[in-house]
């Protein structure tokens, strides 16, 4: 299921939050809205945890993470540090890394198994990254923009990359990933994916801005609406039937 | 090409991926379309923006009749055309300051037809705007603009009072003919420069010329100086004036007088003026006026010019001027020295043994004199010149100058041919004058006649003043009146003519489309003969006939039918009628069967000969009627060519070129009706 909701009047959802498939994090806003739209959703299943990071409220582009680690920036406070480390799960490993490229979100997308970085990021935070949060890494660009992070959102079931991207990349990003990638757009046809949405195995949430058309593809391609009880039972209803008559 | 297959880039040696534009969804309606920077495709953008908004629709121009301008706020009037790049540049300014504000920018605009009686001008814009960030959106907008009229102020002055000048031009000179006037009559109008005057007025002794405006004034002024020895005064008079708003209105006068001094003037220099000029003369001929006076010595061939100023400072007169010339023939010439050439024109000093034409053959008086003419004298020829020996001189320097130096008695000034009326080829424009009352008095109007043809005759003369002005062709003058003139009277070539631009409508309706063309062009004769002596020949009878349509229309195929008809109809009847009765009176009888082929030869020659006989002057009717001039045709029909034809040559021209159709239709009928009676019999 995707949802739209809005930070503070700005649809950038994706800059003031991070989801992956284990935690939630989501930047101290003025109003509880933003924090009860997470925690309605995902309440019950991971938790979610309301954060800074360096004293900003951009934590989805300063931070990345998966359901095996999750990267800080030199610019992260040790309370920061402490406060994350005691609201995740034990076998999340919170990491905060020496990088000249503070903003790891915008530099780094990733799933559970494979992440694509920046081409410019240092080889020991490539090996960091590969080693707390478990995954393959390929330097990569998305339609020639070096900020993967930003311009395209990844999960295990699928992706949403830059509109620009050619059909070349789209294939190279896929072999590389292992799941099926679309090029698309979020609020109303904004480019930079990633901030205007945030998304995890099953569930996303994109700026209130999206349009219907945007909000169908979000969902067919990150396969949104099979992890639902309904769709199961319409699955099982029809081989049911199938079978039946 | 496969993606991802190598496509090394021409040159560089890099590897260059292919790259494939792919598609999304458009964010509004899902459409699939290639990636833009809104990502949202074109039917969703325009029906979400309207770039248009705010740009007005309707407009109001003023317009003033009378001089075709339009107004360009706050108050200058420019002239522009219906549908004119001038009058879109009015029109935008109007747009500019809305579109500039809403940030909109102009890529195009263009007419939109409507009626001038409409008092509407619409025009079709199309407006470009940034929309989003990077997404530039076009889109037309029509606007219509509602034209009010209102006199200029120039036009409501005018129609208040017609009349109203600011300036005027007192062209004068105090010589007793009109010679110089009429020169440069032709100068201004080949060089436009009286186009801008209100009025052009005949004055005594002169010409005025009303204008608008001070600068148009003083523009005829500067191009006077340049072309005539002129002295200038100006003086204004103040009409009104308001202190308020310091406004004063002038009316300005510039009184431009011309030196009285003119072509073929006799002049007695005094001693001083002589000796300051070089040793000139002291009688010497005026030859050429422009700015500068060239005096040419006739007895030594030196040439002085004399700018206006200087001439100012010596202010000498004329003694004789060229109303005192009197003609001579000459009866013996003898050269003196080779020809030579001064300022482009040729000299050649001789002696010329001259008598008076009015003493000739009553008395022997004769002279021997020095003159500069000797290039174009012969023994025969009539001569002007200033008769000394016998003129009444009221001139101090003359007397001064006869009593120091021996004077020649006749002093040439050039040859003269006999006078006889005639036409001429080609004509001159007139500027549209007013005449005073002076110039209506009885009399006056026979002078000025005469004094138009003697300026005519001079300008057949004088190639170098020819060469200033503009000739045009005359459409009235008829061809056959120049073998009447004689040789050696001087003519103009064609080649210096214009071809005079007339708009006419009558040609047109029975030409059809050609008319148009042929009456705009306004082409030199030269270019026009070239064309016409055939350079480009008809190839073939498709060609001809091609050309005939294309230049005459289908009329032009069937032309000279009737004078066909009226030579065939009868000449057939008759010729077969005098064959069969030839070839019965041969025979003795009915039966014509058995003649022989002399018999049937000389049947056939006699048909052919009678029937020339009875034909030939339709025939010729027909040849000159075909041949005539489409454009301009000499003969208005059949019955008028007949009667042309009989009132130049008689009966005769009616059988020119009788001859030779008798060579060849004898024998030729003859053969004809041979083998025609052979065949037939052949055939059984």
């Amino acid at each position: 299921m995707a949802t739209r909701i809005q930070f503070e009047n700005n649809c950038e959802v994706g800059v003031f939050s991070k989801l992956t498939n284990a935690y939630c994090l989501v930047a101290i806003g003025g109003s509880e809205n933003f924090y009860s739209a997470f925690e309605s959703e995902l309440a019950d299943v991971i938790p979610v945890v309301k954060t800074s990071i360096g004293g900003t409220r951009i934590i989805g582009r300063l931070c990345v993470g998966n359901k095996n680690g999750l990267l800080l920036p030199h610019t992260t406070t040790d309370q920061e540090l402490q406060h994350l480390r005691n609201c995740l799960p034990d076998q999340v490993v919170v990491q905060r890394i020496d990088e000249r490229l503070s903003a790891l979100g915008n530099c780094v997308a990733c799933n559970d198994h494979v992440a694509l970085t920046h081409p410019d990021l240092d080889k020991a935070t490539e090996e960091l990254i590969a080693d707390v949060l478990g995954v393959e890494v390929f330097r990569q660009t998305i339609a020639g923009n070096i900020l993967v992070g930003s311009y395209c959102a990844i999960t295990n079931r699928g992706g949403l990359v830059h509109p620009h991207t050619s059909i070349e990349d789209l294939d190279e990003l896929s072999t590389l990933l292992q799941v099926p990638l679309v090029a698309g757009t979020v609020n109303r046809g904004s480019e930079v994916i990633a901030a205007g949405m945030t998304v995890n195995d099953w569930t996303a949430f994109c700026g209130s801005d999206t349009t219907a058309t945007e909000l169908s593809v979000i969902e067919s391609v990150f396969k949104l609406r099979e992890g639902q009880p309904a769709a199961i039972v319409d699955d099982m209803r029809k081989s049911l039937i199938d079978s039946y008559v | 090409m496969l993606p991802g297959s190598a496509a090394p880039a021409a040159g560089s040696g890099m590897f260059v991926p292919t790259q494939t534009v792919g598609t999304v969804l458009c964010c509004i309606c899902g459409v699939a379309m290639q990636p833009n920077p809104a990502n949202m495709c074109a039917r969703c953008i325009r029906a979400r923006v309207d770039i248009t908004e705010g740009v007005p629709r309707h407009a109001a121009v003023v317009y003033c009749p009378d001089c075709t301008s339009y107004l360009q706020p706050p108050r200058s009037w420019l002239r522009a055309g219906p549908e004119s790049p001038e009058l879109m540049q009015i029109l935008l300014r109007r747009l500019n300051r809305p579109l500039a504000r809403l940030r909109v920018s102009l890529s195009a605009a263009e007419f939109v037809f409507s009626e001038p009686h409409s008092k509407r001008l619409r025009l079709k814009l199309r407006l470009r705007r940034e929309v989003f960030n990077a997404v530039v959106l076009e889109q037309t907008h029509p606007v219509e603009f509602t034209v009010h009229d209102r006199l200029c102020d120039a036009c409501a002055r005018a129609q208040s009072n017609p009349d109203q000048w600011v300036a005027v031009v007192q062209l004068r000179q105090h010589v007793p003919h009109r010679r110089t006037f009429l020169y440069l009559e032709q100068l201004l109008l080949k060089h436009g420069q009286a186009s801008l005057a209100l009025r052009v007025a005949a004055a005594p002794g002169g010409l005025d010329f009303f204008f608008g405006s001070r600068s148009h004034a003083a523009r005829l002024v500067d191009f006077l100086a340049t072309v005539a020895p002129v002295q200038t005064q100006t003086a204004k008079q103040l009409v009104s004036h308001d202190t308020k708003s310091n406004v004063y209105n002038y009316k300005h006068t510039f009184s431009v007088e011309i030196c009285p001094i003119c072509r073929e003037d006799l002049i007695a220099l005094s001693p001083q003026v002589s000796r300051d000029l070089g040793g000139l003369g002291p009688i010497v001929l005026c030859i050429k006026v422009t700015n500068a006076i060239a005096l040419l010595d006739p007895l030594t061939l030196r040439v002085h010019h004399l700018e206006e100023k200087k001439y100012r400072v010596y202010n000498f007169k004329a003694a004789l001027t060229s109303k005192q010339l009197v003609e001579y023939i000459v009866l013996d010439i003898e050269h003196e020295s080779p020809e030579i050439t001064i300022d482009g024109s040729r000299y050649q000093l001789a002696y010329a043994q001259v008598a008076r034409v009015s003493d000739f053959g009553k008395n022997d008086t004769m002279f021997t004199v020095r003159t500069h003419l000797g290039h174009l004298l012969n023994p025969g020829d009539l001569a002007l010149g200033y008769d000394l020996y016998g003129a009444n001189l009221n001139d101090d320097d003359m007397d001064t100058a006869m009593m120091r130096h021996s004077l020649p008695e006749v002093i040439l000034v050039k040859k003269s041919f006999a006078k006889r009326p005639r036409t001429r080829r080609w004509k001159l424009k007139r500027l549209p004058m007013e005449e005073d009352a002076v110039n209506k008095a009885k009399g006056e109007l026979e002078k000025r006649a005469d004094e138009y043809e003697e300026f005519l005759r001079d300008l057949e003369h004088n190639s170098d003043i020819r060469f200033q002005i503009d000739l045009y062709k005359d459409e009235d003058y008829r061809s056959e009146m120049a073998s009447t003139i004689g040789d050696d009277v001087p003519t103009m070539p064609i080649e210096e003519l214009i071809e005079d631009l007339s708009l006419g409508d009558d040609e047109e309706e029975d030409e059809g489309g050609e008319g148009n063309q042929h009456a705009v062009m306004a082409q030199s004769a030269l270019a026009e003969a070239a064309a016409a002596s055939g350079v480009a020949l008809p190839k073939g009878p498709i060609d001809v006939a091609k050309h005939v349509v294309r230049e005459a229309g289908m009329k032009g195929l069937f032309k000279g039918l009737v004078p066909t008809m009226g030579r065939e109809v009868p000449g057939n009847a008759v010729m077969f009628g005098v064959y069969e009765g030839t070839k019965q009176y041969l025979a003795g009888g009915q039966d014509t069967s058995n003649l022989g082929r002399g018999s049937l030869i000389l049947s056939g020659g006699l048909a052919g000969a009678v029937f020339w006989l009875s034909v030939y002057p339709t025939d010729v009717v027909k040849s000159v009627i075909q041949v005539d001039d489409y454009k301009k045709p000499r003969y208005s029909g059949s019955v008028d060519a007949f009667k042309k034809i009989l009132a130049a040559d008689g009966v005769k021209g009616l059988y020119k070129g009788f001859g030779p159709a008798m060579a060849r239709s004898v024998p030729a009928n003859a053969a004809t009706f041979l083998a025609y009676e052979i065949t037939r019999s052949a055939l059984g």
